[in-house]
């Protein structure tokens, strides 16, 4: 009987219709909240991209002096200091020729490592706190090294502070405060691709740009050189702790080392599983010595330096032939003694010591130093996939 | 005692309506139905008038995020910038409406670890000019100039000439992009920063 009297249908139409409005409001507010997002996140991924390849071209456009002691407004220039020299820069080069120039002899960009990580550092500062990346060649060349650069800005996560990273915080001049998101630049030497590749799949929202390059690599006085085609990328990743099976996995998964430490100037030749047998050649390019004004001397002569290169063999294998060589590279020095060892067998493990003096000729003011530049190159038969190192003191 | 007055006609049937079960008028009967049907009416033009207002705001958004990369990729080109010809013909591609724009090209120091950003607001840009003795912390990095101090040709490119204050921050909107580029200085290419700033 109650249902039957009017007016109770048309207040059930009515919440209906009430129902049916709140819940399109509701639609139409949830979709205008969310209304742009994936523009907003498409956005500020192609700002990255776009930096990344941007940063890319640049590093490869600028000049360089050819003296490692200079900057281009300043030499010589001490790093983190006002210039205080009036003298002009020399001589400038493409970065990219100095590069292709390191790589020709030996197959290593250890000369222009340094140079590299400076150049890639100030184009990267306006980002630095708030991003990570790595810039790279490869090589694509087992029977060279595959990765002859390999440069990782990585930021420091909690995760590291309480583990083996923490050793290497300790003594990082650009981390000392050991604090979660500081930065530190490594420097890598990946033994295959599948580890680079691996170590790229594992970072969310990375940018990467790449280009291919052509590098020379001399094989003789009167042979041509190899072209070995490459490829040089820069990726790109706002700064977050990777996943990695544990803190540091990737450190050492992709053979890196702190590049502010001067144990990591070490030259470190990875054979590669499975490749030939041969001589090969491993470089090292030292902190440059300081030749001081020797006092008992009248009108003044630099004092000599004594340094000693150690060697070590750390695979389980012997390897045989191997010879040490110092020469002199480029600065101040005009004269430094050559020290060329014979062949010698360099047992598994244990390290081999050669000492070898540096000397400069010529008349002095007396308070004066100088610096001299020298490189060391080992020569071997490497018959296993672990790796050479050589260290100096 | 009163004696009831006999009703008329219309009077007679309105009340037999009345008497009628549920019936409460033509809109008497309908009045607690309006009000939910009122209810549903403004929440859903409620929500209609901020979803408009929304998309319109973020559509002004967008348009000044394009903008703003619009002006920072015409203005790299190809990353190279080789001379003040070529910066000025990159300047005059910049085609912007609706936004006020400020793009400088500032050098950046290379091994000294020292880095100063561009800053557009008045009140943070330092005193003294950034140079080789000057790396303080509290300087202001020199646009790139291509000219005499006679006759500067500064790389700068903008369509107003106002000066950003940070007191009026907030109604500016300001967007702000920087992109590396390289530039040609005297033969020696030196990487530089593109600094685009776009507001309202």
């Amino acid at each position: 009987m109650k249902l039957n009297c009017k007016g109770q249908s048309s207040v059930a139409d009515a919440l209906a219709f009430f129902l049916i409005s709140s819940t399109l409001a509701l639609f139409l507010l949830g979709f205008a909240n969310s209304y742009g997002n994936n523009f907003s996140t498409q956005a500020a991924n192609e700002q990255f991209r776009d930096y990344a390849s941007s940063a890319l071209k640049v590093i490869m456009y600028t000049s360089v002096p050819r003296n490692p002691q200079c900057t281009l407004d300043c030499c010589p220039a001490i790093p983190g200091n006002p210039c205080v020299s009036t003298d002009k820069v020399p001589e400038y080069d493409f970065l990219l020729a100095a590069v292709k120039e390191d790589f020709a002899d030996d197959g290593a960009m250890d000369e222009t490592a340094p140079i590299l990580r400076d150049q890639i550092a100030a184009i990267m500062k306006p980002l630095a706190s708030t991003s990570d990346y790595a810039f790279y060649f490869y090589s694509g060349n087992p029977l060279i090294n595959p990765y002859p650069y390999f440069l990782w800005y990585r930021t420091v996560t909690p995760a590291d502070i309480l583990n083996h990273v923490k050793d290497t915080l300790n003594n990082s001049v650009s981390c000392s405060s050991g604090k979660p998101g500081c930065h530190i630049f490594y420097y890598c030497k990946p033994a295959t691709k599948n580890d680079v590749d691996n170590f790229l799949f594992s970072i969310p929202n990375i940018n990467k740009a790449s280009s291919n390059i052509i590098l020379a690599k001399a094989k003789g006085i009167n042979d041509p050189p190899d072209k070995i085609e490459s490829e040089v990328h820069f990726a790109l990743w706002p700064s977050a702790a990777i996943i990695e099976q544990s803190p540091g996995y990737m450190l050492g998964k992709l053979n890196c080392c702190d590049a502010n430490q001067d144990a990591c100037r070490i030259a470190t030749f990875v054979a590669i599983p499975g490749g030939p047998v041969g001589n090969v050649t491993a470089s090292f390019i030292p902190q440059p010595v300081s030749l001081t004004w020797n006092a008992s001397t009248t009108p003044g002569q630099y004092t000599d330096f004594i340094g000693k290169i150690r060697v070590t063999n750390l695979s389980t294998t012997d390897y045989s032939n191997v010879q040490v060589s110092v020469q002199a590279g480029t600065g101040g020095c005009n004269l430094i003694s050559e020290l060329n060892s014979t062949s010698f067998v360099l047992n598994a493990g244990a390290p081999h010591e050669l000492t070898f003096r540096v000397s400069k000729s010529g008349l002095r003011a007396s308070g004066t130093s100088t610096a001299c530049n020298f490189d060391v190159k080992v020569n071997g038969t490497i018959v296993d996939t672990k790796s050479l190192q050589i260290s100096f003191n | 005692m009163k004696e009831k007055k006999p009703k008329s006609g219309f009077a007679k049937k309105f009340s037999k309506k009345l008497n009628r079960k549920g019936f409460i008028g033509p809109i008497g009967d309908d009045l607690p139905s309006l009000i939910p049907l009122t209810f549903a009416l403004v929440i859903f033009f409620g929500a209609f008038a901020f979803a408009f207002n929304a998309f319109d705001q973020k559509k002004i958004d967008f348009d000044q995020k394009f903008a703003l990369l619009r002006i920072g990729q015409t203005l790299k080109g190809d990353n190279l910038i080789e001379n003040y010809e070529k910066w000025n013909a990159l300047c005059h591609n910049v085609e912007v409406r609706n936004f006020k724009y400020r793009a400088v090209v500032f050098k950046i120091p290379v091994n000294t670890g020292q880095y100063q950003d561009y800053q557009f607001f008045k009140e943070q840009q330092g005193h003294d000019p950034c140079n080789n003795s000057n790396l303080g912390t509290n300087c202001q990095p020199p646009l790139f100039d291509y000219g005499s101090p006679s006759k500067p040709q500064v790389l700068i490119c903008q369509n107003n000439s106002d000066e950003l204050t940070q007191k009026n921050a907030p109604s500016y909107n300001l967007l702000r992009i920087n992109f590396p580029v390289a530039i040609n200085d005297n033969g020696v290419i030196r990487p530089a920063l593109l600094a685009v700033a776009v507001w309202r």
